[in-house]
Parts: C-alpha cells; structure tokens; sequence
C-alpha cells in the first residue's frame, strides 16, 4: 500500500513537468527548437513543403514561378551574387578579418549575410551544410546543371512565410509554433504534421514583407549586407506620400496576382508601376540673324506609382 | 530616326539608387555584401513625377522624325547593350512610346 501510495504521488509531481511543455506557451517545442541539419538534404527535409501541394495546389503554381521559388538563383543574378560574395570571403584580401581561407573554412554565420533573407532556414543547419551549400553554389555559378538543381531545392517556400517568418512580435504574439501553420483565421488545418491553423496578425501587412524585402544595411551582422530596400523605400518615402496601399495588396491581391508575387517580368505590374506622357514639339531655334537650328524638344514625364522606388526589391 | 530609318540621335538616362562600396569612397559597387546605404539615388520615387527634356537636332534637309522613348528594366545589364539584350529575359520594358515630328 505504501509503495503504491509512493508511485501514485511520483507520477504527480511528474506530470506537471512532463505536460507542460505542451500546456504553457514559450517553452519547449512552442520556442521553435529544432535541431539542426548536417546536410542540405537534411535542411531542404526539415523544410518539406510537399504535403502542402495536395490541398493549396493553386498557391503552389502560383509560387513555383515566382523567385521566391528559387531565391539563391533568381534572375540568374542573384546565383552569380552569391557565388562572388563567397570567392570574396575566402579570398584573403577582400574580407581579411572573415576568418575563412578555403569554402571549408565557411560557417553559417558567413552565409547568414545573404541567408537572412534568401534563406532563412540556414540558421538551422549547422557549418557543413554552409561548406556543402557554398560548394553548391559556386558549382552552379560555373555551368554544374546539377548544382544548380539543387540549389534550387532550397527555396522560400510555404514553411518559411506561413510558419518560420509568421511572427514578428513574439513578445505579444508568442513564439512560433512548429505544429502549426500561419494564416489570417484560426482553426483546424487537415494535416498530419501541421494540424493547427493560427493566426498571424500582420501575414497581410506590409511589415511582414519588409523582414526581408529590407530597409537598408543589415548592422546585426558583423559585415553588414545590403540588397533589397523597398521596405525601407515604402516606410520613407511612399507612406509619407500618402500611399495607403500594401505590398501583398499590389503584389498579390491585384489582378490576381496570388502567390506569383511579381515584379518587373510582369507586364501588369510595369503597367501599373509606371504612368507616363510623351509630347514632342518641332521648333526653329535662331541661332543668330538669318540661321536656324530646327529641333525636336521632347518632353517625357514618368509617375512612380508604385509603393516603393523603381527600381528596388 | 527619320522617314528612311536612319538613326539621327540616341541617348539614354539611368535611374537607380547607388551605394558606394562599404559607404567610402564614393565608388559605385553592386554585390549585397560590398553595397552599405545609398550615396547617390536617381531611382523613381513614389508618388513623385519626373520630367525629362531632350532636344533633338533635326539634320540637314530632314523635316520629319519619329521618336521613340522607351523605359526599359535591366535586372543586370549596362545599358549600351540594349540592342543585344533579349526581351523579357535581359530587358523589361515598362513603357513604350513612338511620336512623329514635322517641320512646318
């Protein structure tokens, strides 16, 4: 009778610290531990978007054509960027202070200067798959047609916006939760692994694109990075403007646009960027007594309607 | 360009921000890891309106010419290739514009 009394009052003061992790907010699996990848077939695992092709079939057309689909390689610019920023951390000369001689010397935290946005995920693989992604990549750069492909497995895909990146003030909105996936509304969501549906309150905001579609230098890092400004252009300039629009309401909502998200490689887009006039008015100049010059003064005015300077990202 | 084609008068404007290279120097650079603030921004700016005048001497003997202005986005390349560039893959075009002009 005692030894079961004994056992019975064992497992009450377990439970609490066995079930709390699952009942409070902030700890454990809700603080989004993850342990981290030694591969990049690890990472691009981690990352699996597959199960969310059955159901959001159109999104997933819709993204697979944007560069949100293959960030490290875009408009073949940004593949080539990558591969330059990393000859010059291990060049010697250019970054003497980078620590690294060799792509085997590369770390995450080397990467991290393009990764924070092109790749977000990388801050959950540890220093191999840095060496292994930066190999990729010069690879590709060079012609590797298989390289390529796979630098184009990792992507910014459902898992990033609508989980990873779908909390911005985590001291009011809690943590990211790994069981869940992100949306506007709350509820069940009709998935083995991602069976929760929770709100993001700003996934329709545009502060929620300007987490990477920048503001300008990167100071958090050691050697700050800068490449996208918009955010920072649609802050400074267009709001003070008067411009009352979001970015997901001219990149997505607009004509349909969805999860496409385009820029300048679509002609709706350029349309709307950009009101234009061109008038032209044939003149004589005198020059002096008796001699003209015959000119054409053309007159071209250009409105930047867009939410952010033209051209930026 | 006049009525038989030829080509009388060509020019071209760029606007885009510029960062100087690790913001010293002055030196215009492209890369993330090298680009730190803007020294010189000619982009289009929202809501604002810029207004271009190009004057076009009318050769010898010519009195009609067409005019073509065209804004066109180059994601990577300078702009003395235009001609070079492949539509919708190398150039972008925003807008297109075509007038004829006649001397009285």
């Amino acid at each position: 009778m005692v030894k079961r009394s004994l056992w019975l009052l064992s497992l009450f003061l377990l439970l609490p610290f066995v079930l709390l992790p699952f009942v409070l907010p902030g700890i454990g699996y809700s603080q989004g531990e993850i342990k981290k990848a030694k591969t990049v077939d690890e990472l691009i695992k981690m990352f699996d978007y597959s199960s969310c092709i059955q159901c959001h079939q159109k999104e997933y057309e819709e993204w697979s054509k944007s560069f949100h689909a293959f960030p490290l390689v875009g408009s073949m610019r940004t593949l080539a960027s990558w591969a330059s920023t990393i000859r010059l951390i291990i060049d010697g000369k250019t970054y003497p202070y980078a620590n690294a001689r060799r792509v085997e010397d590369l770390k995450v935290e080397h990467l991290m200067i393009c990764a924070k946005c092109h790749l977000p995920q990388l801050k959950y693989a540890e220093d191999s798959v840095a060496v292994e992604l930066a190999k990729l990549v010069l690879s590709a750069a060079e012609g590797d047609e298989k390289a390529l492909e796979k630098v184009k497995q990792l992507n910014i895909n459902c898992l990033i916006c609508h989980q990873e990146v779908a909390i911005v003030h985590k001291w009011r909105d809690g943590f990211v939760d790994r069981s869940a996936v992100y949306g506007k509304t709350e509820g069940f969501h009709p998935d083995p692994k991602y069976g929760k549906l929770k709100k993001s309150p700003i996934i329709d905001r545009a502060v929620f694109c300007g987490q990477c579609h920048g503001l300008g230098p990167n100071f958090e890092f050691p050697h700050p990075s800068q490449c996208a400004t918009a955010y920072g252009s649609y802050l400074h300039a267009y709001i003070p403007s008067g411009g009352t629009k979001t970015c997901q309401d001219c990149h997505m909502r607009e004509d349909n646009l969805g999860h496409f998200m385009p820029a300048y490689r679509d002609k709706r887009m350029a349309k709307k960027a950009v009101d234009y006039s061109v008038e032209v008015i044939p003149y004589s100049y005198l020059h002096k007594p008796g001699v003209y010059h015959n000119k054409a003064r053309v007159v071209v005015k250009m409105t930047n309607k867009a939410g952010h300077r033209i051209p930026d990202g | 360009m006049t009525p038989d084609g030829k080509k009388v008068f060509e020019d071209y404007k760029v606007y885009m921000p510029m960062a100087a290279g690790w913001d010293r120097d002055n030196r215009m650079m492209f890369g993330a890891d090298r680009k730190t603030g803007y020294m010189v921004d000619t982009s289009l700016q929202p809501g604002k309106t810029v207004k271009e005048v190009v004057e076009i001497p009318f050769p010898e003997g010519v009195k009609k010419m067409k005019v073509n202005v065209r804004l066109w986005y180059l994601p990577t390349s300078p702009a003395e290739n235009l001609d070079q560039l492949e539509e919708d893959e190398e150039k972008f075009l925003f807008f297109a514009e075509e007038k004829e002009v006649s001397l009285p």
